[in-house]
C-alpha cells in the first residue's frame, strides 16, 4: 500500500514540475514567478500570450495522455490481450477516417468531431470483435484482425487526405498538439472527463474480466453487457484523444504495462494511476519535442514512438509476467 | 435438479449429449464418470448454464434453469472449473471475495454478510493463514482450495466441480476429496462432480452416473454400477473388483486385451 501511495505522489509531483517547466520555456520565456503573478493580475503581456497559446496545448497533452492510457487499460481488460490498444487494433484509425470523411463534407460540424471519431472507433472495435470471435475470444486472432483493420482504416484515411487536401485546410486537427485553442480544450474537457469518470466506475468489472469467461458467468456476471459498456468507454476515450490530438501510438500500450509493474493488476488502482502516468508521459513527450530543436516542433506522437519502442523492449525483457496470469 | 431430454451439440450435426435424462438428488454427492469425450464435462456445463442445450430442459427447484436471472442462478449453484485464470498478484482474500458478486448489486451491499461468508469459506478450506498471500505464492493444492473457497463464498446449496483433482498429486487429490465430503456431510451441500479415477468415484460418491458417447449408460449406487463387464464395455479395460472389509470395493486394472 505504501508503494502505491508513493507512486501516485511521485507521478503527481512530476506532472506539476513538468507542467511548470513546459509553461515557462520555449520561444517565449518567462520566470515561474512572473507566470504566477501574471496569471493573477493579468497585466503581463507575455503571460497572456502563454495563457492563450501554450496552456491549451499543455492541458490537451495531459488529457490526451490520460485518455489514451485508460483506453488501453480498458481494451486490454475487455479483449484479454496485452497488445490491445486503440492505435494498434484500428480504433484510432477508424475514428480518424470517419471524422475526416464527415468534416471534409460538412466543415461546419467541427465541434462534433469527437462524436464522429467515436462512431468510427466504435465501428472498428465492432469489426475487430465480430471478425475475431469464434465461440470465444482468442488473443492472437484479435491482434491479427486488429492489425488488418488498422491498416485498412489508415489507408482509407490517407487516401481521403490526398483527395480532399484535408490536411492543408484544417491542419489544426491533424497536426498533433500544436496550435490548440481554448475551444479545443472545451471539447477535450467535456468528452474526456466523461470518459475518465466512467472508467473509474468500470474498475471492479474489469477485475472480473480477468477471470475466465465461464468463471465470470458462474458468478452471475452478464459478460455481454459488461464487454459492451467497457468497450464503449474505451472507444470514447480513444476517439476524443484522436479527434483533438491526432493518432498517438504506444501510450495505451506502454503506460498500462508500467502501471501493472508498479501498482499491480487491480483496476481500481491501475486505472487512476494509468490516467496520471499517461498524462505525464504525453506532457513530457510534447515538452521534449518543443525543446530539442527550437524553433522546430517535433510532434509528441513521433517522440512517443522513439521513446516507446525501445522502452517497451526493455520492459518486456525485464519482466515476463507484465501482463500474465 | 431434474435433467429432461437434454441434447446439445456445437455444430448441430453430432450430438455431444443425446436426450440425456437424470436426476440429481438433494444433499448427496453425485459423480459423473466416463471415457474422454463421453460428454461428462459437457453435461456439467449444460447443468451449470455454461452451454445452452438445443432441446430439453433442466429444472432446479421446479423452475427451468434458463428462467433464472444470472445472479439468482449464481446464488443457487457454484462451479469449480478444471483450469482457472486469475491475475498473478491477486490475494487469496480478494479472489474469494469475487464469490460475493452474486449477492451484490449496484445499490445494496451487505458488508457484514460478505465478511461472514468469506471467513466461513476460509475456515472450511483451511486457508486462514494464507489470506494475504498472492496466488503465485501458493502450491497447486492450495490454489485449488482457493478456487473452491471462492465458490463457497457464493453460499449456494449446490456445488459443481469439473475434475477437481486432475492436476494435483495424490496428497492434494485426497485433501480436495475429503474437503468435498466434509462440505457435503457437515454443511449439507449437494455435490456434483466429474472424476476420472474410478476408485475415487466409488469411495467418495453416493451415486455414480456413467456416460458414454453422449448418453447416460448407467446410474446408481457405486457398488451397483461399477462392474467388471461395465468397465470392459465402456473403457475397454479388464479389471477385477475386490472388496476389503474396511475400505469397501475397489477395482484393479489388469490389461486392455
Amino acid at each position: 500500500m505504501k508503494k502505491i501511495a508513493w507512486s501516485f505522489f511521485i507521478v503527481s509531483s512530476l506532472i506539476i514540475i513538468v507542467f511548470s517547466i513546459s509553461a515557462v520555456s520555449g520561444s517565449l520565456k518567462v520566470s515561474i514567478g512572473e507566470l504566477v503573478s501574471g496569471l493573477f493580475t493579468g497585466t503581463n503581456e507575455n503571460v497572456a500570450i502563454i495563457k492563450d497559446l501554450r496552456f491549451p496545448r499543455l492541458i490537451i497533452a495531459l488529457f490526451t495522455g490520460a485518455s489514451l492510457a485508460v483506453s488501453g487499460v480498458l481494451l486490454q481488460a475487455v479483449m484479454k490481450n496485452p497488445l490491445a490498444e486503440a492505435g494498434i487494433i484500428g480504433i484510432a484509425a477508424g475514428g480518424r477516417f470517419v471524422y475526416i470523411l464527415v468534416i471534409s463534407i460538412f466543415p461546419q460540424l467541427f465541434f462534433w468531431t469527437p462524436l464522429f471519431a467515436f462512431m468510427g472507433g466504435a465501428l472498428a472495435c465492432f469489426l475487430v470483435f465480430s471478425l475475431s470471435w469464434k465461440s470465444g475470444l482468442s488473443p492472437l486472432r484479435i491482434i491479427l484482425v486488429g492489425v488488418a483493420i488498422n491498416a485498412t482504416f489508415t489507408g482509407l484515411g490517407q487516401a481521403l487526405t490526398y483527395f480532399t487536401g484535408f490536411s492543408s485546410l484544417t491542419h489544426a486537427t491533424v497536426s498533433g498538439l500544436a496550435l490548440k485553442t481554448w475551444n479545443d480544450v472545451d471539447v477535450m474537457l467535456i468528452y474526456g472527463s466523461i470518459g475518465l469518470i466512467l472508467s473509474l466506475f468500470l474498475a471492479s468489472w474489469c477485475n472480473v474480466l480477468a477471470l475466465q469467461d465461464k468463471t465470470a458467468k458462474n458468478l452471475g456476471f452478464n459478460l455481454t453487457k459488461v464487454r459492451l459498456l467497457v468497450s464503449i468507454v474505451a472507444v470514447l476515450l480513444a476517439a476524443v484523444a484522436t479527434s483533438v490530438a491526432g493518432v498517438i501510438a504506444f501510450v495505451g500500450l506502454l503506460i498500462p504495462h508500467i502501471g501493472r509493474l508498479i501498482v499491480g493488476t487491480d483496476h481500481k488502482v491501475l486505472i487512476p494511476f494509468s490516467a496520471l502516468a499517461g498524462a505525464l508521459l504525453i506532457l513530457a513527450a510534447d515538452t521534449l519535442g518543443r525543446m530539442i530543436l527550437p524553433p522546430n516542433d517535433i510532434p509528441a506522437s513521433i517522440i512517443m514512438m522513439m521513446i516507446g519502442g525501445p522502452f517497451l523492449i526493455i520492459l518486456l525483457r525485464k519482466s515476463e509476467r507484465i501482463h500474465g496470469n | 435438479m431434474e435433467i429432461k431430454e437434454i441434447s446439445f451439440s456445437y455444430n448441430r450435426k453430432t450430438n455431444l449429449l443425446d436426450s440425456v435424462n437424470a436426476e440429481i438428488e438433494h444433499g448427496k454427492i453425485t459423480t459423473i464418470i466416463g471415457p474422454n469425450g463421453s460428454g461428462k464435462s459437457t453435461l456439467l456445463g449444460v447443468m451449470s448454464r455454461n452451454y445452452s442445450p438445443h432441446s430439453g430442459e433442466i429444472l432446479l427447484d421446479g423452475k427451468a434453469i434458463s428462467q433464472y436471472k444470472p445472479k439468482e442462478f449464481a446464488r443457487k449453484l457454484a462451479v469449480v472449473h478444471q483450469q482457472n485464470e486469475a491475475p498473478w498478484d491477486i490475494t487469496v482474500e480478494k479472489l474469494i471475495g469475487f464469490g460475493r458478486l452474486p449477492h451484490k448489486s449496484f445499490l445494496s451491499q451487505n458488508h457484514e454478510e460478505d465478511e461472514k461468508a468469506i471467513e466461513w469459506a476460509l475456515s472450511c478450506t483451511n486457508l486462514h493463514t494464507k489470506r494475504k498471500k498472492t496466488l503465485e505464492q501458493l502450491s497447486g493444492g492450495e490454489r485449488q482450495r482457493v478456487w473452491i473457497a471462492m465458490t463457497l463464498a457464493q453460499r449456494t446449496p449446490m456445488l459443481f466441480l469439473d475434475e477437481p483433482t486432475t492436476y494435483l498429486d495424490i496428497y492434494y487429490q485426497i485433501e480436495v476429496l475429503e474437503l468435498i465430503k466434509e462440505l457435503n456431510e457437515v454443511h449439507g451441500l449437494t455435490i456434483v462432480m466429474v472424476l476420472h479415477d474410478i476408485n475415487q468415484a466409488i469411495r467418495y460418491s453416493d451415486k455414480i452416473i456413467i456416460m458414454n458417447n453422449g448418453n447416460i449408460v448407467k446410474s446408481g449406487h457405486p457398488y451397483d454400477v461399477i462392474t467388471t463387464s461395465m468397465v470392459k464395455t465402456i473403457y475397454g479395460v479388464d479389471v477385477v473388483i475386490q472388496s476389503d472389509p474396511d475400505v469397501g470395493q475397489y477395482i484393479v486394472p489388469l490389461g486392455i486385451k
